[in-house]
């Protein structure tokens, strides 16, 4: 595990996960409109455009610092940017890294867009940078998030009390998951069984272009 | 609230003991404290084995090099009233954002069972609650070191969980850490604790 400092396109079946740039903020702005979507994260993309921005250059200072790599979450069936997503807390020393900062347009909540964005970022941690382990970590308040975590086969290791202090002044406490790479195998196969389900983007009603023609690509 | 600082040069005195700031003179009287291999058994950084002169300086200069990027504040346990050299206590990952501290210690096994780990955690925690200002120490072990595990819960910090083989130790193994922690509310009852167990006199010093 030497790099994790190139910025790279891990590329699936729905989704491609691309380098994040500045240039995204118009395009993600429009996939954060639902406030619900940054209310449990410590930082997200927040409500307007400047804290859109303010979020995607924190993100960017931090991968230049060799901490964070970070990814645009990216619709392959009308190639619309729709989330984010991100390696932070890279552990050279340890061979380990977390995955997280992740937010996601809402309309593709409870799709395979985000399992996939999991199987694509833990094929590139365990079989090109081959590291040791991987955590996951969420608000203890954030259920949604913990039961999503456990379905990928992570395991709940740790509940770390009022750990980080959030901009309202209170502090919250954080569960973390861990994936080791002995585990990877079984994560991945549920991973790719999961994604082996049909499913069409737009029977969410979130692709812009024309539909027929776009659904049938993204399912190639 | 202000930021929390942890900056050198701190100096905190007990009755057994007094935490002056690490310096690289004191190697010669660490490596002595550090002679029996089973002090280095379990830590994450360190020879692993009792450490030659040289080896000491540059553990020494690795704790100091963190020093100065501001992540870590590191102590000299000096025995009182010989002034001999016992061990090495720090603040590490300090996390400004977030008003936290991790709190790690290694001490000679001479004085393993004696008063010294209560009357040094007492000096630290006292400084990082009640000058600092922080709202939560951590505490970690290797999940195989049942001695230091012990010693943990006798203070009254909450296990939290592992984390499973996350600290690659000496470039061989891959340890899982307990997690133990306390919090700003906790400190007063970990506080009298503490006082308590230093209240009975010790290898003929008068309590503290």
């Amino acid at each position: 595990m030497e790099s994790f400092r190139t910025p790279v396109t891990l590329t699936g079946r729905w989704i491609r996960l691309v380098p994040l740039v500045p240039e995204h903020a118009t395009a993600l702005r429009a996939a954060a409109r639902d406030p619900e979507i940054g209310r449990l994260m410590l930082r997200g993309p927040g409500t307007t455009m400047d804290d859109l921005k303010e979020f995607i250059s924190l993100v960017l200072e931090g991968q230049k610092a060799g901490t964070d790599l970070a990814f645009t979450t990216v619709l392959r069936a009308d190639n619309r940017p729709v989330g984010m997503t991100r390696f932070l807390n890279i552990e050279r020393e340890n061979h380990a890294v977390e995955i997280g900062g992740t937010w996601l347009d809402s309309a593709l909540w409870r799709t395979p867009v985000n399992t996939e964005s999991k199987y694509l970022l833990l094929r590139h941690a365990f079989e090109v940078e081959n590291v040791h382990r991987v955590s996951i970590q969420t608000d203890l308040r954030n259920e949604r998030a913990q039961k999503a975590i456990a379905r990928l086969g992570a395991v709940r290791e740790a509940v770390f009390r009022d750990d980080k202090l959030l901009k309202d002044g209170t502090f919250r406490t954080s569960v973390v998951y861990g994936i080791l790479v002995s585990e990877w195998p079984r994560v991945k196969g549920g991973l790719e069984a999961m994604l082996a389900r049909p499913w069409s983007p737009a029977e969410n009603g979130t692709l812009r272009t024309e539909r027929g023609v776009r659904a049938s690509e993204g399912r190639e | 609230m202000t930021d929390i600082q942890f900056r050198p040069p701190v100096t905190l005195k007990g009755r057994y003991l007094e935490l002056v700031p690490l310096e690289r003179t004191h190697a010669a009287g660490l490596a002595e404290a550090g002679r029996d291999p089973e002090v280095w058994r379990y830590l994450r950084i360190g020879p692993g084995h009792p450490p030659s002169l040289a080896e000491m300086e540059s553990f020494i200069d690795q704790l100091l090099a963190f020093q100065a990027a501001g992540e870590l504040l590191a102590f000299t346990m000096v025995l009182l009233p010989e002034r001999s050299l016992v061990g090495i206590i720090r603040f590490l990952d300090i996390d400004r954002p977030n008003q936290k501290v991790e709190l790690g210690t290694w001490l000679d096994s001479k004085y393993w069972g004696s008063p010294l780990n209560a009357q040094a955690k007492l000096l630290m925690l006292r400084y990082a609650f009640e000058v600092e200002g922080v709202h939560r120490v951590q505490l970690k072990t290797d999940s195989r070191n049942l001695r230091s595990q012990k010693a943990i819960e006798r203070l009254g910090a909450k296990p939290e969980g592992m984390l499973r083989e996350a600290h690659l130790v000496r470039n061989d193994y891959f340890r899982t850490s307990f997690y133990y922690s306390i919090l700003a509310g906790e400190w007063p009852s970990v506080k009298r604790r503490l006082e308590e167990r230093l209240s009975v006199p010790w290898a003929g010093r008068a309590p503290s």
